[in-house]
């Protein structure tokens, strides 16, 4: 691509909140510290514009080229929000150059300025000024608006008697009107019932096929999917991957997941664990059912999960139950034991619960167990543990469903009024 | 560091703020009204209430007041000053309720204490309704004097932005600046001829005395509408350097404190 082609360029970009202030004003600190108590260890008072520390943009590059719909993922904290203020020149940089060619207008929680004792017809007035427009073009575009909001009545009345439904949509709805050639777009789509969100979306699209530079940020991967033709990757106020979304996706997937792996941690921190005294869960791994391995999941080699376990109680009184649920909690298998079978095999308290599930067409994507022990007469819960064992199952294609099978599509020729070999859908 | 936008031109720009402008003008001084009884009428009743209050102590203090009714002495000059005191007192309070506009939109800074200052401009109009009434009762002269009224009126909200604007880029980092801005204002009313006419200030003191520009335009706010004449020229002259240098030194200040505003907000 040519170099007039790229309208937002970000080249070392470093920032750090805060006002920044001369390496003299530490210079007096440290000295002044030295002064009462030698004893310190002077690096206690940072200079923030020094390398090391945390920043929220470290060394980062971008570009960003006309007409293109960039998705930025990354983790909380991973820097996305910052970038885009910074894009948007609501905060400077700290270091490095920012460019960018075209009115830009960030849709970033866009209810900036709203007076509650206001209507909401007067608090649009005030969010076109506030977002740039005159109050000619708010006129002219009034009855659009109007429309694009869905109030109704409700226009015309104060907004503390709003929804947050209703507020946002208000925000919305002039953010849509807004001409702009690059839009920034920061997690709006959380807000509003299904239809509203549909709606944004289309304007989005709309947007995107006008030719408008977007660049977008979600923490849903299926809208970033949707919208995006290329990804950046953030972690730590940098840029770790760029390119095609759905290998991204999966990068971003397995980093999230992965880096929780860490059982124990996750065990001991499962604010949602119980363990009565009668029975406890003392850990718990999951291996690759070929290969044994634990750091990769693969769904055509099944896998195996071991619960190390101690009993105080006899184990034909317990019935344990086993649940994989995917990302979005969804339980994909589901499994139960009495634990009469096992007492004849296992005779003292300590024992390992060895689960094997057979390769199974699951889809892609992070997965987590729910274990739970039971009393089988009094059905009284022994423990519970939720979320535990989070682990990455690596797909070739990302998918949305619980199961990835390879269906077979055909199309049928219906004979209809003479017309025949054609497909037909009503 | 470079930071290079296409920025649309100069006479965009200046609708774009002045549109601003006008919509948190308009929310302020509507969203007052709403949910109140009095409304507008608070606007007349902080003068008047330190008239009545600084009248009730004349009777136990003699203050001279060059021999005008002591109530139209004084609200002359209240007036004004309590316009001078929202407006500085207002500058900070209009950056942080509108945080969320300042967080999300890169608006040029400076369009919000401006705004706190024309909405302070609405409640100095209603008061001054009153005050044309006591000008009536006590039948005070008018005549093309009162023309030197809006001269004054920008002089005064003009230093109150530039005291109250240096104020809040430090005060946002740091709340001490704030704290110490309210007590500031509390005795910069002392050491101005409101309670207490210029001519009770000792000879040999006046030169320092008159540096402070708030004598200038008080004294200049009291000759329009006490005594019918226009103010003081020399007087006002020396107020000038004061407004001079408090936006040399606001101005740069400001400009420069309010990008990292929302980093910190």
């Amino acid at each position: 691509m040519s170099n007039d082609d790229v309208v937002i360029r970000v080249e070392g970009l470093w920032k750090r909140y805060g006002l920044p202030l001369p390496e003299v004003y530490y210079k007096g600190r440290r000295w002044l510290r030295s002064l009462r108590n030698s004893h310190n260890p002077q690096s206690a008072i940072h200079n923030p514009q020094s390398d090391d520390g945390p920043w929220a943009l470290r060394d980062l590059n971008l570009e960003v080229h006309r007409g293109e719909t960039l998705g930025i993922i990354g983790r909380n904290g991973a820097g996305k929000s910052t970038l885009l203020k910074v894009l948007a020149g609501v905060t400077p940089p700290t270091r490095g150059k920012v460019d960018v060619r075209g009115r830009i207008f960030p849709m970033i929680e866009l209810n900036a300025g709203i007076h509650p004792e206001l209507t909401g017809r007067e608090n649009v007035y005030l969010l076109g000024a506030v977002m740039g427009l005159t109050r000619q073009e708010m006129t002219a575009r009034m009855p659009e608006i109007e429309e694009f909001c869905e109030l109704g009545e409700w226009f015309d009345r104060p907004v503390w008697k709003y929804s947050s439904g209703m507020l946002a949509r208000l925000g919305f709805g002039v953010a849509m009107n807004v001409d702009a050639e690059i839009l920034l777009i920061d997690e709006v789509l959380a807000v509003g019932d299904v239809r509203f969100q549909n709606r944004c979306l289309g304007r989005m699209k709309e947007q995107r096929d006008a030719g408008k530079t977007i660049v977008f940020v979600s923490h849903v991967m299926e809208m970033v999917q949707y919208l995006c033709q290329r990804v950046v990757f953030l972690a730590d106020g940098s840029v770790v991957g760029e390119g095609d979304p759905e290998r991204l996706i999966t990068q971003y997937e397995n980093a999230m997941y992965r880096s929780e792996t860490q059982y124990n941690n996750a065990l001991r921190n499962a604010a949602t664990s119980f363990s009565a005294e009668k029975f406890e869960l003392r850990s718990a791994a999951v291996y690759n059912g070929r290969t044994g391995a634990t750091n990769s999941y693969s769904p055509e080699d099944g896998f195996i999960i071991d619960f190390h376990c101690e009993s105080m109680v006899p184990l034909d009184r317990l019935i344990f139950s086993f649940g994989l649920l995917n990302h979005r909690r969804e339980s994909c298998i589901w499994e139960y034991l009495e634990g009469q079978d096992l007492q004849s095999t296992v005779p003292s308290g300590h024992f390992t619960l060895r689960l094997t599930i057979p390769p199974v067409p699951l889809s892609g994507g992070a997965y987590t167990v729910n274990f739970m022990v039971r009393d089988a007469r009094s059905l009284e819960k022994l423990c519970h543990y939720k979320g535990i064992l989070p682990f990455v199952l690596t797909a070739r294609r990302r998918e949305r469903g619980v199961l990835t099978v390879p269906v077979h599509w055909e199309c049928i020729a219906i004979n209809q009024e003479g017309e025949s070999g054609r497909c037909r859908i009503a | 560091m470079a930071l290079t936008w296409d920025h649309p031109t100069w006479r965009q720009q200046a609708v774009k703020f002045w549109t601003l402008l006008w919509a948190l003008v308009n929310r302020d001084v509507r969203s007052r009204f709403r949910r109140s009884i009095l409304g507008p009428a608070w606007a007349i009743l902080r003068p008047a209430f330190m008239m009545v209050v600084f009248s009730v102590l004349r009777g136990f203090v003699n203050i001279p007041s060059d021999g005008i009714p002591y109530p139209i002495f004084i609200y002359s000059v209240l007036v004004p000053w309590t316009f001078f005191t929202t407006v500085v007192n207002g500058c900070a309070p209009s950056i942080m309720s509108n945080s969320g506009i300042l967080k999300k939109m890169a608006v040029p800074r400076q369009v919000f204490p401006l705004a706190a200052a024309v909405a302070a401009g609405f409640d100095l109009l209603m008061s001054g309704l009153v005050l044309a009434g006591m000008m009536l009762w006590f039948r005070v002269p008018v005549g093309w004097s009162l023309l030197w009224l809006p001269v004054l009126i920008v002089l005064t909200g003009t230093l109150a932005l530039a005291v109250g604007m240096a104020l809040t880029s430090l005060g946002i980092f740091k709340r001490d600046f704030l704290t110490a801005g309210g007590y500031l204002v509390q005795l910069w009313m002392y050491a101005t001829p409101i309670i207490y006419p210029l001519s009770s200030v000792p000879e040999g003191w006046r030169w320092l005395y008159v540096l402070n520009p708030m004598v200038g335009i008080l004294e200049g706010f009291r000759s329009i509408l006490v005594r019918g004449q226009a103010p003081d020229l020399v007087l006002l002259g020396w107020a000038l350097p004061g407004i001079a240098l408090a936006l040399l030194v606001a101005w740069p200040l400001f400009r420069v404190m309010s990008q990292y505003f929302a980093d910190v907000l």
